[in-house]
């Protein structure tokens, strides 16, 4: 297959291999580069963005190990960039771009093109995309649940060269930077991404001067050959059928009202069709996504349940289609406010993988934390100057059949890290309380879901504001195949005082000096009866304080001694029977919420 | 003074004698897996013998181990107990959360070195800035301790939040484990800086191997001292310097890649003479191969990596995978392919070869020692590579027959295969698992391997090295003298290094500049300390200070030099202006405007010492070789006759392959397509 591929370009199989390897090396470098360079927590320690190198139409090539979705929806970014400025590229340009109706994803999402010139013609660009702390608008961090238009959320960027031949454009600097609340982190931020870019534009130079011009770019072709014919074999594999699933977002911060997203996924030959045509109406809050971005969360999901290893380039997109019509949730019609769609991707996600569930049981994974939540702290530190926390909070997987779902590990879409708690005590006025796992919050089943996260802060600055995004709690992760869900979220003001509940969406809320905010964030599903999961990993479970006693006795009808953990075999017996007695054990409903 | 290296590996022990007029003696010896001491006693013993000298004449051995890294990777640590600041029992399993692939909902989390259940909680708190928040609960701590105890942790870590600011609780509360427990590992001593998970997870690891490598250093120093050989024990560390056997039982997780570092020590060592700046460092033993970079004469350095995570990774953004070790070492890639790798049929059929090994013990089929498996070596010398009756000039006898047998009766047979067919096929798929660990460190990182020279080493290396070559279309190998014994004598190209770091997040404009000044001298007088116990006086030990800078919070920093003198106002603005420049080289970018941080401080100790670096022109000694014989090179060309010869009979001028250059510890193998000549020092240049 491999052969064939490049037979098609004529370059022989070991450059095309060490093509591949190196064009993904370069994009890994200029990822590098970014974290190392770059100042909002976010992107340092977050990792919230990414790196990529496009061919010259657009088509993406090579993706860094970062966020998937976001590499993604590189394609959709550039190409209308292209058409309104192909014309005019040239070398030294630097091209930013956030406006999501203009191929962006959200506003604190600057993408950064920088066209790569070889002796005159384009031949590829370098790429990358991070999530900015602040892009102005209605509150710190720009983003806030409770947003009903693009307007409110700071600074829309259009395509416009930030650097045109080499020189900055410094009076649309000065524009962005005035309209921004921490602007030294902004151009720090930038200039990390341009670094990065630049240095992909140096590789992919070396590149051209050791293999030659015209097989770089054959070679780059041929990848995108190769991975669209790998992909569509391992859909050819896939059984054919038309497979439906529906979850849901609690709300979105505004409205009361659940929020549907209901997936008709058909499988045939060797295409995928995902219509997400019957899911909800575009909200009014900041969920609504871009449709660039619900097509990149479907090529995720394909990925995730294909065997085989191939380059997750634009090849690979072309038999997947994805229908979502305009003025819907998962295609946002202007002006609508999309900064927290991130939410709304993780259950295009979560419904996705429910889909393929019943294609592919023996691939299948219970439902996850639900995605990242997001904390932004804001208020002055104790020289009066302002400052701004935000981050992300991740993960836990779903069981999978044969598995375990992980204890913490990064959504699958969003690849995010944490931030050290030393780090945050040290840059910011805040204490870190606690951070780890819930009890008891694992879906159970035969093979149990990963754990709850409690992350739980004490805000030292005087006064501020909070804002949280957080969801699944009302809709629990679901289990599959007679697991249950994982556990809930919540938010808690105070928990060793008054205890106040928050809401999942908490809007610029104001906070003071010594007041303790608690996030817990949800866990995942468990897969198959709970009846039948193993009793030593149960015991093992309740050594490591992961099950309770009573946990153990009431979710997975194991019953032992609260200090020396001895099974009670006849009392275990006894439990178990009635479990399965209560339910029909060869046919467990597909999932559990 | 003598010098000996020492170096162990899975197969074999190897020992060289260094004498100051360049006179090299050298040892190979089967590994002695139940006491790994006993072998180098032995080796020692026996170069000692042909010398005709006394144990007192041994200056100083420099040993590489891959003890440490083996009980990990075996799961054969200590049983650690965690002691952490509450509320955060978490942080060792939580880890960064970050995932090492993408795409795959099937992964796997590596299960961390301590379970939750040892992993307990002690009330206190330090702020940022060092200060006490909430006092220490001794009674707690005891009552944790002991609860470790009954749990039966026979090693405890301690790692309480911000102790690199303040280690007053970490003290305590290690004194009170001291009492208790044999083996205790303090964050604040293993690793003083900023970020809790990977301060813990260093921690933890340095706990898991200290009683492992404590024992076997106690051991060996036993076996030393009772034969008689009173010289200091140094050890190979992961980032290629040496110090003494008392720090690295102190601080074993400095020497986790001890065994690795040594063979590319060698390669640079060894690039160097031979004028060449590129060079791949391709090391195949019993066990395993391992592949390094030395670009531009410099040695490739990771500040932190995993071990026990399977497949080095080539990127470094990859992290999640094995368990992170936060110190400097040499990158390395390994995979689990060398002699002693078994060839094996599996499910569907395919042949496989490794992981794994028959070791030592019993060893490949050929050495009659009770192996019954065909390995990597049996197909060597059934393809007539090996000489036919004996390896390591003529220490070790091979019995080609019980090698026929195995191929015959595991691989050729099941798959119907000519004997000759199969052989080569179990020698192809060494090579095809081999190139992965070049790959890694070359291919992933961007690097053309065709840019490069490989330099072949370790007892298998030069008799897969043209194959693997062609693999990869490197067409340049250097086989360097004795390379079954390079490892080893790349112990003795190191120096005497000791690195200190000190966590002091402040702005550089503002920073209390005698505070620092504090800092560093503290650090260099337990650097003449350190070095002082080891022998060597005040001033023979060459002292530099550096200081980690970054704008305002950034994640990583640049390391900038400082002078060689107290710290006085001006440097503020020197420093600023130098890092400023060094950003602008880097990054391709300086704020100016935007305020600079000193992240930490850090100084490096080096001992000046008069001592014998490796002269290659005297390791060329005559070496008894084999007749010519025949040998199979693949259907393509079929069964040869081959020339043998010894390493002095080589030519400078090329000769055409096929060629076969047998020496006491090892067999070059130039196929056909190839040629070989004898350049300076003796090296074997092979080119095609």
């Amino acid at each position: 297959m491999r052969r064939d591929a490049t037979a098609m370009a004529g370059i022989d199989p070991i450059t095309f291999e060490v093509l591949r390897t190196a064009l993904d090396a370069v994009a890994d470098e200029m990822a590098y580069t970014i974290v190392r360079s770059a100042r909002s927590t976010m992107i340092k320690d977050c990792m919230d963005y990414s790196a990529s190198l496009c061919t010259a139409q657009g088509d993406l090539i090579a993706q860094a190990v970062n966020i998937p979705v976001m590499m993604c929806s590189t394609p959709d970014a550039l190409q209308p960039t292209i058409a309104k400025l192909g014309p005019t590229l040239a070398p030294g340009d630097c091209i930013i771009l956030s406006d999501p109706y203009e191929g962006g994803s959200h506003l604190p999402d600057i993408f950064m093109f920088v066209p790569i010139f070889w002796q005159e013609r384009l031949v590829a660009f370098a790429s990358t995309c991070a999530h900015h702390a602040d892009v102005g608008g209605m509150v710190p961090g720009s983003g806030s649940s409770d947003a009903t238009e693009i307007f409110q959320e700071g600074l829309r960027i259009p395509s416009v060269k930030l650097y045109e031949r080499g020189r900055p454009n410094g009076a649309l600097y000065e524009l962005i930077l005035r309209n921004v609340r921490f602007p030294t982190m902004l151009r720090g931020d930038l200039e990390a991404q341009r670094a990065a870019c630049l240095i992909g534009e140096r590789e992919v130079h070396r590149l051209i001067e050791r293999y030659g011009v015209d097989t770089v770019t054959n070679g780059m072709t041929a990848l995108l050959d190769y991975a669209e014919r790998i992909v569509r074999e391992e859909i050819r594999a896939m059984p054919d059928g038309i497979y439906e699933f529906t979850d849901y977002v609690d709300e979105d911060g505004m409205d009361p009202d659940p929020i549907p997203i209901r997936l008709r996924l058909e499988i045939r030959g060797d295409r995928v069709i995902a219509d997400f045509s019957a899911s909800a109406k575009q909200v009014r809050g900041s969920i609504n996504c871009s449709l660039s971005v619900t097509k990149a969360s479907t090529y995720t999901a394909v990925k995730c349940f294909c065997r085989q290893p191939f380059p997750p380039n634009s090849g690979f997109f072309r038999p997947i289609e994805v229908i979502a019509p305009e003025g819907s949730l998962l295609n946002v019609a202007f002006p609508g406010a999309t900064f927290m769609r991130g939410l709304t991707i993780y259950r295009i996600n979560n419904v996705l993988f429910g889909a393929l569930a019943q294609a592919l049981p023996e691939r299948a994974i219970a439902a996850d934390e639900g995605g990242t939540s997001i904390v932004v702290m804001e208020g002055r530190d104790a020289e009066r100057e302002r400052f701004l926390y935000m981050e992300t909070i991740s993960g836990a997987w779903g069981a999978r059949a044969g598995a375990d779902g992980i204890d913490c590990a990064s959504n699958v879409t969003g690849l995010q890290s944490n931030t050290p708690v030393e780090v945050l005590e040290t840059e910011y006025p805040i204490e870190m309380v606690q951070y780890g796992f819930v009890p008891d919050s694992g879906g159970p089943g035969r093979y149990r879901g990963g754990m709850s996260l409690l992350r739980e802060y004490r805000f030292l600055a005087e006064s501020g504001t909070l804002q949280i995004r957080a969801d699944r709690v009302r809709f629990a992760p679901y289990g599959l195949y007679g697991g249950r869900p994982g556990g809930r979220s919540a938010n808690w003001l105070d928990p060793d005082g008054a205890n106040a509940r928050l809401d999942s969406k908490v809007k610029n809320r104001p906070i003071a000096r010594g007041e303790v905010v608690r996030h817990i964030l949800a866990g995942g599903g468990g897969y198959g009866w709970t009846f039948e999961r193993d009793v030593a990993a149960v015991v093992e479970d309740v050594r490591d304080g992961k099950v309770s006693v009573d946990g153990a006795r009431r979710d997975y009808g194991v019953a032992l001694d609260p200090t020396t953990f001895a099974v009670d075999e006849r009392e275990t017996a006894r439990l178990r029977a009635a479990m399965r007695a209560a339910v029909d054990p060869a046919n467990p409903p597909l999932f559990t919420r | 003074m003598i010098r000996v290296g020492a170096d162990i590996g899975g197969t074999f022990t190897d020992i060289v004698w260094l004498a100051p007029d360049g006179g090299f003696r050298a040892a190979k010896l089967l590994s002695t897996p139940d006491d790994f001491g006993r072998a180098i006693l032995d080796g020692l013993r026996d170069v000692l013998a042909r010398a005709g000298a006394s144990p007192e004449i041994v200056g100083e051995i420099v040993h590489g181990t891959t003890v440490a890294t083996n009980a990990i990777l075996e799961q054969k640590g200590a049983r650690v107990g965690l002691l952490t600041t509450k509320g955060f029992r978490d942080v060792l399993e939580i880890r960064r959360v970050r995932l090492p692939v993408l795409y795959d909902i099937q992964w796997r989390k590596p299960d961390p070195l301590v379970r939750r259940e040892r992993r307990l909680e002690v009330d206190e708190r330090i702020g940022p800035d060092g200060e006490m928040r909430r006092p220490l609960d001794v009674a707690g701590a005891r009552e944790a301790i002991a609860q470790l105890k009954a749990l039966g942790c026979e090693s405890i870590a301690v790692c309480f939040l911000h102790s690199y600011a303040n280690a007053e609780h970490e003290r305590v509360v290690g004194e009170l484990a001291a009492r208790e427990l044999p083996f205790v590992s303090l964050s604040c001593d293993v690793l003083p800086e900023l970020k809790e998970y990977e301060r813990t997870a260093t921690t933890v690891v340095d706990a898991y191997v200290k009683p492992v490598v404590g024992r076997y250093l106690g051991g060996l120093r036993a076996h030393l001292d009772a034969a008689g050989v009173r010289a200091p024990l140094l050890v190979m560390q992961s980032n290629g310097g040496i110090f003494s056997d008392r720090a690295a039982a102190d601080s074993p997780v400095r020497i986790i890649e001890s065994g690795p570092a040594a063979g590319v020590i060698a390669a640079a060592a060894a690039g160097r003479a031979a004028g060449l700046d590129n060079v791949i460092s391709f090391d195949m033993g019993g066990t395993t191969a391992k592949a390094s970079i030395v670009e531009r004469g410099a040695l490739t350095l990771a500040s932190e990596y995993e071990v026990g995570g399977g497949m080095h990774q080539g990127s470094r953004l990859i992290k999640g995978s094995g368990h992170l070790i936060r110190v400097p070492a040499i990158d390395v890639a390994e995979v689990g392919a060398g002699g002693g790798s078994v060839a094996w049929i599996d499910a569907g059929g395919v042949l496989r070869v490794g992981p794994d090994s028959a070791g030592a013990v019993p060893g490949p089929a050929c050495y009659a020692r009770g192996g019954e498996q065909p390995t990597v070596t049996d197909a060597n010398l059934v393809l007539g590579y090996l000489n036919p009756g004996y390896l390591i000039g003529g220490d070790l006898r091979l019995d080609a027959s019980r090698a026929e047998r195995a191929l015959a009766k595991h691989v050729a047979g099941p798959l119907g295969l000519e004997l000759l067919e199969a052989a080569h096929g179990v020698h192809r798929i060494a090579n095809a698992a081999m190139q992965r660990a070049i790959r890694s460190v070359s291919i992933e990182r961007g690097r053309d391997p065709r840019d490069f020279t490989l330099i072949a080493f370790g007892g298998s290396g030069p008799g897969h090295a043209a194959g693997l070559a062609e693999v990869l279309d490197i067409s340049r190998i250097l086989v360097p003298p004795h390379p079954g014994l390079f490892s080893a004598i790349g112990l003795l190209a190191s120096d005497i290094e000791r690195l200190y770091t000190h966590s002091l997040l402040r702005e550089l404009g503002r920073a209390d500049l005698g505070a620092a000044e504090g800092v560093l001298r503290d650090m260099e007088a337990r650097a003449l300390a350190d070095l002082g116990a080891e022998g060597f006086a005040a001033g023979s030990v060459a002292l530099e200070r550096f200081a980690d800078l970054r704008y305002r919070r950034q994640i990583s920093e640049l390391l900038l030099p400082l002078p060689a003198r107290a710290l006085e106002e001006p440097d503020r603005v020197r420093l600023a202006q130098r890092f400023h420049n060094e950003h602008a080289t880097t990054y391709g970018y300086a704020m100016h405007d935007e305020r600079i941080e000193i992240v930490s401080l850090k100084v490096k100790a080096r001992a000046l010492r008069e001592t014998t670096s490796p002269a290659w022109d005297c390791m060329n000694g005559a070496a008894k070789t084999g007749a010519d014989r025949t040998a199979y090179f693949g259907r393509e060309h079929g069964l040869l006759a081959v020339r043998v010869l010894g390493r002095a009979a080589l030519g400078e001028q090329p000769t055409p392959g096929p060629l076969i250059v047998e020496e006491y510890d090892s067999t070059t193998v130039v196929p056909p397509g190839w040629s070989a000549r004898r350049g300076a020092h003796g090296f074997i240049h092979i080119e095609r």
